[in-house]
């Protein structure tokens, strides 16, 4: 027998009236808060490129990028380990000129990936969450190629399950000696987790002479998505698309047109949805320098929507760096100024596209960016007036966004149980009041607040009464959470002996669902 | 007497724990021992982690590997390098990290022959050969190289220098690929004043240098 909710109390209205009494407020409410700030420099040239953040409550950050000393040499500290406070765990040098981070969240080891420079071939170092050095690798010419290969550049890697995965441009010069004009093209090479093996070697050329890829991001079919350039005449057009697990490459999007060209530089999959987003710069022509984040399904492998953005408007010359997706699926972009005195930036957008919020960062350019489960953001680059330019320092932000989190997602639902609730008709059972406790602590948890207590915490159906208590409890709940998202709503608990109708569970579940806003 | 004791077991303990050379945080992880004989120890504390395995992978060999890495590192010395596994890292990468910087930072050519892999002696050659090439602007240089696959490489660096040294005078057409690309649009930006064109230099060097050169304006 299903258990009715004894009702000993009737919700006397002028609640619901102050819940709606105070509009229907459009605009997303956030709190975002620094939790650190950390300015690292370690020696004349210190650039962070890209940062990995783990799983789980209080996740550790591992930045890399390149330092330099004023005569141009390398081999100063390169990779630092932060905690969740932003103290320093651990650093080491990697001996090479890091680009790029994975993480394996299986055992939090990380894969850097760069160095290369002229006749230098790129490295691939694995390291554990101590940052002690596992295994090490290079690159080496494909096999068959010409003695007149040249070095290969390598710019991104991804992590999964069986392997990790480097992309970036191949340049062959024709032989013979003394080697003449050149042809670069996407490669992509794969190695196994330990790095003591290379898996796979994937090259993608479509005919033009140059092409190369910039980032890769992997889903759990083992596909590659790629990000890169090919040079279309007299511009660069930009180029995604998907390399499945045995090397045959679909383009999903060419894009282009603009004076100098448009460069994605960085690729996402969100693991949830399917998704794929790139970011990057567009329209890159005298004054007009944008961001440009695209999704793509990976479905039917093209674009869904694009969206530019200039976050501090034409003059301040910001690019697209980093792209980052959170547990929730919304989108992440980073990005930097090219000119001096402008900040960089992070954006959050829905998985819609539509722009959630702007956090600016002054005085830097930011390269990188990442997101926990947490409702933590991060970003990683360097201190300096335009990005790119030298004398800087490495920076690292974690930043905590509150109160932004599903609500403010088009198209979110909660899978209520009996929904809706039918007056005179539904049965209020254990479940409900269970889902409305568990959810007000999400919303709850969303804002930065802790869990809230309840008394009778184990409603066993047919034997626990549900009394006024239970539903006050929750009402008290989900006000703290509004008054802490900068709403302020008057519970205005009613008293007992009176009959709860189901209409009041269904006013309970609309806060829930549409916190921070008030319900439309 | 029982002070006497007491003071003996102190020394006792004191010269133990000198002994061990290395003293971990409470609780430490194997990860996080290793992680402090990389950073404080010596070859021997890597004894503390013997036969523990972590994720199939022995951190005996991990700490000497870290251990040898960072020393040769340190001294920019390629000899430590042969207290690599050669498995996990090799010997050839290692002694090829430390003499290329060392090359950079001015040595001669005869530290080459402190390597003892010879896949290792000969990339020091060829940064030498590179390194020399670009210090005189002297492309024939290039093709001293042993390795073929590296000459076209060093020629365009030298003219990369050639460029950065002289935009105005630089024929574009000498490079090759994206190269010519990155080579027109750094002319264009210093010419024309126009940053955007240094965004999408794909070469490092010209972008960083063609940035550079409007954050000094």
């Amino acid at each position: 027998m299903r258990k009715k909710i004894l009702i000993f109390y009737v919700l006397a209205g002028i609640f619901l009236v102050g819940f709606f009494a105070v509009g229907l407020s459009v605009t997303y409410a956030v709190i975002l808060g620094t939790v650190y700030d950390r300015v690292s420099n370690f020696q004349d040239s210190d650039y962070a490129r890209d940062i990995a953040v783990e799983k789980g409550l209080n996740p550790n950050v591992y930045v890399v990028g390149s330092v330099w000393d004023s005569l141009g040499n390398s081999g100063y500290t390169d990779i630092v380990k932060y905690s969740s406070t932003g103290a320093v765990v651990a650093s080491v040098s990697s001996g090479f000129f890091p680009e790029s981070v994975a993480l394996n969240p299986s055992d939090n080891s990380i894969y850097v990936i760069g160095g290369e420079n002229n006749i230098t071939p790129g490295t691939i170092k694995k390291y554990d969450s101590s940052l002690n050095l596992i295994a090490a690798t290079t690159t080496k010419p494909i096999t068959g190629g010409g003695a007149c290969d040249g070095r290969h550049d390598i710019n991104g890697v991804a992590v999964d399950s069986t392997g990790i995965y480097v992309v970036g441009r191949y340049k062959r010069f024709t032989p013979p000696s003394p080697c003449g004009a050149s042809n670069e093209d996407f490669r992509l090479i794969k190695f196994n987790l330990a790095l003591t093996q290379q898996t796979g070697d994937y090259m993608y050329d479509s005919g033009n002479t140059q092409e190369g890829a910039s980032a890769v991001a992997v889903d759990a079919l083992q596909n590659a998505y790629i990000a890169g350039d090919k040079y279309n005449v007299s511009y660069l057009d930009w180029v995604v698309g998907k390399m499945n697990s045995v090397g045959v490459f679909t383009e999903m999007e060419v894009y282009g047109g603009s004076p100098f060209g448009d460069v994605p530089r960085d690729i996402t999959v969100d693991p949830a949805s399917g998704y794929i987003y790139a970011v990057g710069e567009n329209d890159i022509s005298s004054g007009s320098i944008s961001a440009r984040l695209v999704q793509y399904s990976s479905s039917t492998l093209v674009s869904v929507w694009a969206t530019s953005t200039q976050p501090f408007g034409i003059s301040s010359q910001s690019g697209g760096t980093g792209v980052a997706v959170d547990k929730f699926g919304s989108v992440y972009i980073s990005g930097g100024a090219y000119v001096s005195g402008s900040p960089g930036w992070v954006q959050k957008f829905t998985s819609f596209g539509k722009l959630l919020f702007t956090n600016p960062f002054g005085n830097m350019c930011a390269k990188s960016v990442a997101v926990d489960d947490n409702n933590n953001f991060y970003m990683a680059g360097q201190t300096a007036s335009a990005c790119d330019s030298g004398g800087s320092d490495y920076r690292t932000v974690k930043i905590s966004s509150r109160c932004n989190g599903t609500s403010t997602l088009p198209g979110y639902t909660i899978p209520w149980t009996d929904n809706p609730i039918i007056s005179n008709q539904t049965k209020i059972k254990e479940v409900h009041m269970r889902e409305l406790r568990s959810w007000t602590n999400d919303r709850r948890v969303d804002a930065g607040m802790t869990s809230s207590t309840w008394s009778d915490n184990l409603i066993v159906p047919n034997q626990t009464k549900i009394k006024a208590t239970h539903f006050d409890e929750v009402r008290t709940a989900i006000s703290q959470a509004y008054s802490t998202c900068g709403r302020n709503i008057d519970p205005n608990i009613g008293g007992p002996n009176v009959t709860i109708r189901g209409a009041h569970l269904e006013e309970l579940r609309k806060y829930i669902l549409s916190i921070p806003e008030f319900p439309s | 007497m029982i002070g006497s004791v007491l003071i003996l077991l102190g020394i006792i303990f004191f010269i133990y724990q000198n002994n061990k050379g290395v003293t971990f945080p409470r609780g430490a992880s194997t990860e996080e021992k290793v992680s402090v004989i990389r950073e404080k120890g010596t070859m021997e504390d890597c004894a503390l982690v013997r036969g523990v395995m972590v994720n199939g992978t022995d951190y005996e060999t991990v700490c000497r590997n870290n251990v040898a890495y960072q020393l040769a590192l340190k001294t920019l010395d390629p000899k430590y390098c042969k207290g690599l596994d050669n498995k996990l890292v090799s010997v050839e990468q290692c002694e090829s990290e430390i003499l290329l910087k060392k090359i950079n930072t001015g040595a001669d050519i005869a530290v080459c022959g402190g390597a003892s892999v010879q896949g290792a002696e000969i990339y020091c050659r060829d940064v030498y050969r590179l390194r020399e090439a670009i210090q005189k602007g002297d492309e024939a240089l290039c093709d001293t190289i042993e390795d073929i696959g590296s000459r076209a490489p060093c020629r365009e660096r030298v003219a990369i220098e050639g460029l950065v040294k002289n935009p105005s005078g630089a024929d574009c057409s000498r490079f090759s690929g994206s190269l010519t690309r990155d080579c027109r649009n750094f002319k264009n930006a210093l010419n024309g004043g126009d940053r955007n064109a240094c965004t999408i230099i794909t070469n490092d060097r010209l972008r960083s240098e063609c940035i550079n050169s409007f954050s000094k304006n």
